[in-house]
């Protein structure tokens, strides 16, 4: 047996497996409730393309910081670009299908005709047009991808590139900002936090962090144990960020009392069944990997970092899917969300985890075999 | 760097608090009157009526409030500098950690003085503690000024426990040059002495620091986001429009951070010239500053964008005319509001020009802005939603009175004033961590003058054969066991370089020599793992006061509350979770701190009535390297051999 043989079989079975995730959404799709898959692609799309351009923003930001930690993990973290294809597929999905997926609903789909209370949209209406609303993001994933692209491509040829790794990090922060504001706080026009779009990109590079853990591990990149040791305390330090900036948003919102912000707050925080998701939240995405990780063996040791990493990214896709769906559930006068699950966003989960695994070991295998972190960091 | 050995880096470091020239006195005397007349327009305030600044109804909160913001906000960098960089491993935060935590301690120290300041009865500032009193009042946990007291309360005693911890080694090396140079009984060798705990340099105190350190910095950093986040909640926890916005916690934070940073830069230009620190404190470590800027200049920038973006995507009439307002209304705001995007955005951005960020005249005047801008930044943050809220017939307008102004400038005064003092009777570089980092670069100390060339030629064998471990047993020392009676000897070897050490302990522990201990400059954590030490207990420590601040905090803040409710009557908060965890946060931290310096004082046997060991060298504070060997009498010979041949400078007995 050859030594390409394992990898062309895992090859085939992510190929196997992506072709199955689209398929099952393609067929619930065509037969089932439209404007709810179009629901799970959003999750999907607000979960992944924050984590895979995550990725590459932590190289940057290595190179930027000259952090010599991570050595020849950096290189992982480069792979991150092959999650290009699915965040923009994921998109083009969402801009296409909106009119087809909402037609059924509402009378004219536009945006956030899903919310009977519009209330806030004096003056925003050409802000919140779907056409404008899809433009815009377009036009910054695009430069982001762009910028990431020719950066990774200089890293991975050994070149300067700190001015782009600038640009990488600016460009996550404005596109992933847009995200935040356009497609999660303005699925509910009258409700509005400041924090939001911050939190967006704070725990897409949680994700990130954890999905960087896992690429590494995958191609034997975690040794030394300190570097392990390292990634570890990164993920927990992220894990407190996240919590503190949702945290920081719940808090003051809780003290205001204002019924536009409560919206958001009361029926997924005070009344169940969604009480008890935001629970399993605290318990698993802001609060457990503080706990959990806690001791040194668990940071040090492969196999519990890697579980703790998998452990971070199930949940926060639960964290994306409870950002995301009741809102669609969400009125004035409702006080209690239902837990609206779908096969659709295991679907769509499904196809995009083993595209975004596809990407990366493409880049990986068209990414020269030497050590960027050695020949590019010092420049 | 300069590459400098470990005794020119004590030189220059306590070479700096050395009796004062004319131009420090000079300096002093200024600062001296600036406290004059911070305390004699204090006392006027005090005496006269708070009628005499220039807050009124419905602004409320003026420039004292604006400048408690602002001085918390300097406070911030001293710890960020020193704590995170500690915990990612900057290169760069060595020269400059110790003088930014310096700066954390007066900042606080001034900032505490503005509530005093604005409460006007200053008398009564002790009723927000909570205390058993006649009153039967206790302070409501649900109140963020409540918290503040807390917060800020625990981030004072967190970053003097914080700053003096790291000080314990430069101090031993004080009070050991002044023992030197004065003798034992100059007032200012017990002021060391007394200072420095008897801090001896032992390998088990090293072991114990770094550890303590390292957890020191853990709890350290989210005190400092919790902090200014708990100050900005001061305003965001109200409704009012341009205070009222979820994104205050981290963007107080990062402009605590800009502005502290930007301060850094003010007292590290000056203070390098005066105290001759220019091969300490070199341009790299500016331009490590000035990038730090960069950062924090950015999110900045990103903040003023969102904050008036989010005024206008809430579609909120009232918040889109505050700022409208603010932005362009007729009001004394509009130039400072605007003078702040200049001042903290727009100009550091010249910092991207590399030559920028080594020029120390581009370096103090754009942080002089920064610094300028981020009080500005408070000045509008504070009076302008007060001034401006929801009903027009309650507008009003705030003009500061020139007692304001005088107490503010007084209390810039009161600062630099602590940290002169400072500079001049404390270390103001961790020598000890430049030490280190000049031992991790591989900078060997060149060998001193004077050392027998007989003794050098076998060790220049053994610096070679370092690494490997020896089997031979010429030379063997007998295997002393643990449970074998006290040594009724102790046989002191002095080695000239770390490597030296090292490679003697390696040496002895191969001979089968037990209870060695090693006396250090600074922590060499190569010996540790020889000596087979296991990690430190200060952690249980640490973890103990953790847990047990977290439960004291929701105590304290569920109990006052049923006592405030049974008391004064009405609906009972017993247990509103969300705002208790603050304060069960800040004693997370206050008692994960205060376990972890017991911790380290119990188990490092530190405290001042301890004599150092007997026999103990005065230059291993500095640049020696000591090795105490317990051994019986007939022994002694034996391992004075041993330790010539293993490069010992000098060797002593002591019973």
């Amino acid at each position: 047996m050859s030594s390409n043989e394992p990898h062309r079989a895992q090859t085939i079975a992510l190929a196997l497996l992506a072709t199955v995730g689209v398929a099952a959404w393609v067929v619930m799709y065509w037969l089932g409730d439209r404007a709810r898959l179009w629901q799970s692609l959003l999750v999907a799309f607000v979960y992944f393309s924050p984590l895979a351009g995550g990725l590459v923003v932590w190289s940057a930001v290595v190179n930027l910081s000259n952090g010599r930690w991570t050595g020849t993990m950096e290189k992982a973290a480069l792979w991150g670009l092959g999650g290009w294809a699915v965040a923009i597929a994921l998109f083009v999905l969402l801009a296409a299908l909106f009119v087809p997926s909402w037609a059924s609903r509402c009378e004219n789909p536009t945006w956030a005709c899903w919310q009977s209370d519009r209330r806030a949209d004096a003056g925003k209406d050409f802000w919140l047009s779907s056409e404008f609303l899809f433009a815009r993001n377009a036009a910054a994933l695009l430069a982001f991808w762009a910028v990431a692209a020719w950066y990774v491509r200089r890293r991975m040829r050994g070149l300067p590139a700190r001015g782009l790794a600038t640009g990488v990090v600016l460009l996550y922060v404005l596109s992933m900002t847009l995200i935040g504001y356009d497609l999660v706080m303005s699925l509910d026009p009258v409700w509005f936090s400041s924090l939001l779009a911050p939190y967006v990109f704070i725990s897409g590079m949680y994700t990130a962090t954890a999905a960087w853990a896992i690429v590494a591990a995958d191609s034997g990149l975690l040794e030394p144990t300190d570097r392990r040791h390292d990634l570890g305390k990164l993920i927990v330090t992220f894990s407190l960020l996240t919590m503190y900036m949702m945290y920081g948003q719940l808090l003051c919102i809780w003290y205001g009392n204002l019924p536009p912000e409560l919206r958001f707050v009361v029926p997924r925080l005070r009344h169940p069944p969604m009480q008890y998701v935001s629970l399993l939240l605290l318990g698993t995405v802001y609060l457990g990997p503080l706990v959990l990780m806690l001791p040194r063996w668990v940071k040090r040791r492969p196999a519990p970092l890697r579980l703790m990493a998998v452990w971070v990214l199930v949940f926060m896709y639960v964290e994306r899917w409870w950002l995301i769906v009741p809102t669609f559930h969400q009125g004035h006068d409702v006080i209690s969300l239902p837990i609206d699950l779908h096969a659709g966003d295991a679907a769509v989960a499904l196809a995009a985890v083993a595209g975004t695994a596809l990407g990366i070991r493409h880049v990986r295998r068209a990414g020269p075999d030497h050590d960027v972190a050695e020949k590019g960091g010092a420049t | 760097m300069e590459r400098l050995t470990y005794a020119q880096i004590d030189d220059a470091v306590l070479g700096a608090m050395a009796p004062a020239r004319r131009r420090y006195v000079v300096i002093m005397l200024v600062l001296g009157g600036l406290v004059a007349m911070f305390f004699t327009l204090w006392i006027h305030q005090a005496r006269t009526g708070m009628g005499v600044a220039g807050i009124n109804s419905p602004v409320g909160w003026g420039v004292y409030i604006a400048s408690f913001v602002f001085w918390v906000g300097i406070a911030h960098s001293g710890t960020l500098i020193s704590a995170i960089l500690h915990l990612v491993r900057a290169k760069w935060r060595t020269a400059v950690a110790r003088s930014a935590e310096a700066m954390t301690i007066f900042a606080v120290m001034t900032a505490g003085l503005f509530p005093l300041i604005h409460l006007g009865r200053v008398g009564v500032f002790y009723y927000i503690l909570p205390y058993p009193t006649t009153r039967q009042i206790y302070p409501n946990f649900l109140s963020p000024l409540v918290w503040d007291v807390v917060a800020i309360s625990t981030y004072f005693t967190v970053s003097l426990v914080f700053w003096y911890v790291g000080l314990l080694p430069d101090l031993a090396s004080a009070r050991d040059r002044w023992h030197r140079l004065v003798g034992p009984h100059h007032p200012r060798t017990r002021f060391y002495h007394a200072l420095a705990m008897g801090w001896s340099g032992s390998g088990n105190q090293w072991r114990h620091h770094g550890r303590a350190y390292l957890f020191f910095a853990a709890l350290a950093t989210p005190l400092v986001i919790s902090v200014h986040s708990v100050v900005s909640w001061d305003f965001a926890m109200s409704i009012l429009p341009g205070w009222h916005t979820t994104m205050f916690p981290p963007y107080f934070v990062a402009g605590a951070i800009h502005s502290g940073l930007a301060m850094v830069i003010v007292l590290l230009l000056p203070m390098r010239k005066l105290l001759r620190l220019e091969s300490l404190v070199t341009d790299w470590h500016f331009d490590c500053l000035a990038k730090t800027l960069l950062v924090t200049t950015c999110i900045m920038g990103y903040s003023y964008i969102i904050e008036p973006f989010t005024a206008w995507y809430s579609g909120n009439v009232i918040e889109r005319q505050f700022i409208h307002w603010r932005a362009f209304g007729d009001t004394w705001l509009t130039p400072g509001y605007w003078s702040m995007w200049l001042l903290n955005v727009i100009v550091p951005l010249a910092f991207f020009v590399p030559r920028l960020r080594r020029s120390p005249t581009a370096l103090m005047l754009i942080s002089l802005g920064i610094t300028i801008g981020m009080w500005l930044e408070r000045g509008v943050i504070v009076p302008a939603s007060l001034a401006h809220d929801f009903m027009p017939h309650a507008w009003g307008q705030y003009v500061p009175r020139p007692i304001e102004w005088g107490i503010l400038l007084g209390s810039f005064g009161w600062f630099f004033f602590w940290f002169f003092g400072f500079a001049k009777f404390l270390p103001t570089i961790a020598a000890n961590e430049v030490k280190e980092e000049t031992h991790r670069d591989g900078l060997p100390a060149p060998r001193d003058a004077g050392v027998s060339p007989a003794l050098c030629a076998p060790c220049d064998w053994l610096l070679e054969n370092a690494k490997s471990s020896s089997t031979s047993d010429a030379g063997k020392m007998p295997a002393r066991h643990e449970d074998e009676t006290p040594a009724s000897r102790y046989v002191w070897g002095t080695f000239d370089t770390p490597a030296a050490l090292i490679a003697a302990v390696r040496q002895l522990r191969d001979d089968g020599v037990t209870g060695m201990e090693t006396y250090t400059p600074f922590r060499l954590q190569e010996v540790e793992k020889l000596l087979g030490r296991g990690p430190s207990p200060v952690r249980l420590w640490t973890l103990a006061g953790a847990l047990a601040g977290a439960a004291g905090g929701f105590a304290l803040a569920i109990g006052l509350a049923a006592i405030n409710g049974l008391v004064v009557g009405g609906r009972i908060s017993y247990a509103v979770i969300v705002p208790y965890c603050v304060i069960a946060f800040e004693g997370t931290i206050l008692l994960g701190v205060l376990a972890n310096v017991t911790g380290l004082f119990f188990h490092g046997r530190l405290g001042s009535a301890r004599p150092l060991p007997r026999g103990y060298v005065r230059r291993i504070s500095e640049d020696r390297f000591g090795l105490l060997i317990p051994c019986d009498r007939e022994q002694v010979g034996a391992m004075r051999e041993r330790l010539s041949t293993l490069c010992a400078e000098a060797i002593h007995v002591v019973e």
